[in-house]
């Protein structure tokens, strides 16, 4: 029996790429060190991408986007806060924080998905603005939280929390640095790049379980699933906690990372990045996979990372950031039309 | 004019082609209809035949995939159909086979869509788009459609609210108010429609060619082409394998000719072995959005096949998903002799009760292969095709068993796919109601219930559906309840037939009462038991 053997082309994903290219064709012609370029992407697709696999369980559940990623953010920021309070270091530090995020982010999901199931087929709209009710939920209590470590708290008053707090002397980079190496002038974070494919993987597997395939086939046919005996709203609450859950050992990472726990208004707005990234790699709703994660994070990070010093050494600074924004942002954009226009009905 | 007829016909292809990559869907298709003809096209599933109206209906399908080649005439001119629109203006209408109206919207505004009568001032001043529609013409336009169908209707009803087959008569209303309109087209107009309904469209199709109309009938039932269409055209694999005039149809030559050989119909041989019920419902009442059902009294026996009908909006197809608990319900079910305190299709899932829904579309995973689709319920219900971890709670699918399994449906229940490993989707409807049946069964069903298991599928394939499911009651005991429209079904296979008038059962029959009974039954002016 004859196979069909169909070679599927993602257009959007190779014209980004060759525009990515291209930046790095201009920055070698004009003498900006490539290998920095590419150790900085690395960094940047482990240190983002967690969150973007953060959307993958209720895109599957056929939940659609979590806009609601900032009540993972805040479950995470606050396990942050308690390992920096008890001035824990090192991996051991990020280890304990991630620890204390997890229950913090499950009891959080469960209050979010009380929510979503309440209002089923309108999921994204309500879950951006429960992200943005619970940033200053979330802003009162780091205004009053009985956290005692000094350098968490505003110097003068020695009460509420900074809006920044530096973990310089606690665990920043202690991911970045696990195992890493150097290759022909290339930093290559092995332990977080590791980290990171470990966590996939462990979604991948998940979703080739049983309770996995439930949620999919929930996702994709929800009467399919009603009549398969499968319990509807148990799928889309496990599915909601466990991008919570994963949503808060994201900010670990992206904060050790980043060497700064930034509180207050800093998580309102970071669901769109996460968001952007899994478009560009080509996510599909319910049709998500990992690499749609990977390799739209990879995309959609490099792109900025790598257009920013480029074009400030070949515009003038004033000039420079609006051309990068409106040229990266304008074939990201070209990308997302080209996937609508290709699904278009008539 | 493409044939020497002296240009009487009303509509001619000649020589239509059609290719979808590789595939030829249809080779060479000639066809002429004259005004006041119905013509019926038959054909098995994957013939040819909704391509043929696709490309008289203008659907961007055909114009996507590279158009078609050959010639079509309309009243003797050629015409090239690229778009809806070309065909509109050519006179053709079509009629499809799921619905396709705005529940929301009123039959008038239903009716209107898109050629709405404007005030003139409001034309003049704001142009045709953004004119005030002048509601008033439009329901006397409506009433008139309706009136040339010999019906009365409130044009300001809402479709929501409208049986099957006032819907199916809404969209012939919108076809026969199109003012250029000499050629419709029907795609299985009856599938949806129970035998009084499908009477009353045949009728009314009957009148509409008497006006000097050609009218193309599609569908799987040959009594009812054959009943009402004075030609046949009979399809095999994208080309015309015969014609057959109205004095000489044969029932026999036309499923010869589709099937390429007999169709042998499933009887029930065993006599029914049933002493004790399996499923008491007392008093049980449920809503489902197509009609609503109860209060009832029911036993369906231990090992037996039950037949339930009725017309359309009466609450059939309610009964087998509010059991299933997924319609608000009330009233007293008993399964086995316990009481079962609450529905839940989840909790029945469990007990052994499986329902296989009419629409295929709710019922399989389209875009997972025919082996995903097959294990699926078992898998989840059964713990069946899994490999356990943490006592069963997280199980890993066990592939080799379920590749075992799914290999030995596709032969057993002669599912025709390339592999296991297909998309179910990519399957024709037949195929995919036997999935969906493998599906049910491997989960090892204690009561299945099954809503319209032959609709929109051909011949051939409805038998091997029908034996199947003697085969599953025979061999396994599995009691069997059949929702269905289909009469000439139901009796050949069940033991039992309730029928179901306003939601209430007026009385179960035996298969072997005569149809008059049924008749009367389905108006419920009958009341009987066996």
């Amino acid at each position: 029996m004859s196979k069909k053997v169909t070679l599927h082309i993602p257009v959007p994903q190779v014209c980004i790429s060759l525009f990515l290219l291209l930046l790095f064709c201009v920055a070698l012609r004009i003498d900006i060190p490539v290998s920095w370029l590419i150790s900085d992407a690395l960094i940047r697709l482990v240190m983002n991408g967690v969150l973007v696999l953060a959307l993958v369980p209720m895109l599957k559940t056929g939940i659609g986007l979590n806009f609601g990623l900032p009540v993972g953010i805040l479950a995470g920021l606050v396990g942050l806060c308690v390992a920096v309070n008890f001035r824990m270091t090192g991996l051991a530090g990020l280890f304990y924080a991630m620890v204390i995020s997890i229950p913090i982010a499950a009891l959080f999901g469960m209050i979010y998905a009380f929510i979503l199931n309440r209002v089923k087929g309108r999921e994204e709209i309500t879950a951006t603005f429960v992200g943005f009710s619970f940033v200053p939920l979330m802003n009162f209590f780091w205004a009053v939280a009985p956290f005692s470590n000094p350098s968490m708290l505003w110097p003068i008053g020695g009460q509420g929390m900074r809006p920044a707090i530096g973990l310089k002397r606690y665990f920043a980079k202690s991911l970045n640095s696990l195992g890493s190496f150097s290759l022909a002038g290339v930093t290559i974070p092995l332990g977080m790049i590791l980290f990171f494919l470990a966590l996939c993987f462990a979604v991948h597997l998940f979703f080739k379980t049983r309770l996995g395939q439930a949620m999919m086939a929930t996702g994709e046919n929800e009467r399919f699933a009603l009549i398969s005996g499968i319990k509807i709203r148990n799928m889309r609450t496990i599915a909601i906690v466990m991008s919570t859950v994963i949503a808060a050992l994201g900010i670990c990472v992206y904060a050790q990372s980043y060497g700064f726990i930034e509180l207050y208004d800093a998580p309102m707005m970071m669901a769109f990045p996460a968001v952007s990234a899994i478009l560009v790699g080509g996510s599909l709703k319910e049709k998500t996979t990992l690499t749609h994660v990977i390799l739209g994070t990879f995309l959609f990070q490099t792109i900025y990372s790598v257009s920013g010093p480029v074009a400030n050494d070949l515009l003038i600074p004033e000039v420079a950031e609006i051309f990068r924004l409106m040229i990266t942002n304008g074939v990201i954009l070209a990308a997302l039309l080209y996937e609508g226009g290709r699904h278009k009905k008539i | 004019m493409l044939f020497d007829d002296g240009g009487k016909s009303m509509l001619e292809l000649a020589g239509i082609t059609k290719t979808f990559g590789r595939h030829k869907a249809l080779s060479d298709v000639s066809l002429r209809v004259f005004p006041g003809e119905i013509h019926g096209i038959v054909g098995l599933n994957g013939s040819g035949k909704s391509t043929l109206l696709n490309i008289m209906s203008g659907s961007p399908v055909i114009q996507n995939t590279g158009g078609y080649e050959g010639q079509i005439c309309i009243k003797g001119r050629p015409h090239r159909l690229g778009s809806p629109i070309d065909s509109l203006n050519a006179g053709i209408g079509m009629i499809h086979q799921e619905l396709s109206l705005m529940d929301m919207m009123t039959i008038a505004e239903n009716i209107k869509l898109g050629r709405e009568h404007v005030f003139p001032m409001g034309r003049k001043l704001l142009g045709r788009s953004f004119a005030r529609i002048n509601p008033g013409k439009n329901k006397a336009d409506a009433q008139k459609a309706f009136g040339r169908i010999g019906l009365t209707v409130n044009p300001d009803q809402r479709v929501l609210d409208l049986s099957a087959s006032m819907k199916r008569f809404v969209e012939v209303a919108r076809e026969i108010d199109k003012e250029a309109l000499c050629v419709l087209l029907l795609d299985e107009p009856t599938a949806s429609l129970n035998h009084l309904d499908s009477k009353r469209l045949m009728a009314l199709l009957r009148d509409i060619a008497e006006k000097g109309m050609a009218v193309v009938f599609v569908s799987h039932r040959i009594d009812e082409v054959m009943m009402i269409c004075q030609g046949i055209t009979v399809l095999q694999g994208g080309s015309v394998r015969a014609r057959f005039d109205a004095p000489m149809f044969d029932a026999r030559k036309i499923s010869h000719a589709m099937v390429g050989g007999h169709v042998i119909k499933v009887q029930r041989t065993h006599a029914p072995h049933h002493v004790r019920p399996i499923l008491n419902l007392r008093n049980f009442s449920a809503t489902a959005p197509g009609g609503c059902v109860g209060p009832v009294d029911l036993d369906v026996m231990d090992g037996e096949i039950l037949g339930v009908t009725g017309l359309s909006g009466h609450g059939k197809s309610a009964l087998a998903s509010g059991i299933m608990g997924m319609h608000p319900w009330s009233g007293t079910v008993m399964f086995e002799g316990k009481k079962i305190d609450d529905l839940q299709p989840d909790h029945m899932v469990s007990k052994g009760l499986t329902l296989l829904p009419g629409n295929r579309r709710d019922s399989m995973l389209h875009d997972h292969s025919v082996m995903d689709n097959i294990v699926f319920t078992a898998v989840q219900s059964k713990k069946r095709f899994v490999r356990g971890f943490f006592a069963g709670k997280i199980g890993l699918s066990d592939k080799k068993k379920s590749r075992t399994y799914a290999g030995e449906c596709v032969s057993q229940y002669h599912i025709h796919c390339r592999s296991i490993h297909q998309k179910a989707g990519e399957l024709s409807g037949g195929n995919q109601q036997k999935v969906c049946l493998a599906r049910a069964l491997a989960s090892r069903p204690r009561i299945l219930f099954v809503n319209e298991p032959t609709r929109g599928i051909d011949v051939n394939a409805r038998e091997v559906i029908l034996a199947l499911l003697l085969q599953v009651n025979e061999q396994k005991n599995t009691t069997i309840m059949i929702t269905s429209g289909e009469m000439d079904e139901l009796k050949r296979i069940c033991h039992r037939i309730a029928v179901f008038y306003q939601g209430n059962c007026v009385g179960i029959f035996s298969p072997e009462t005569d149809d008059q009974t049924f008749d009367r039954a389905f108006s419920g002016d009958v009341q009987g038991r066996e």
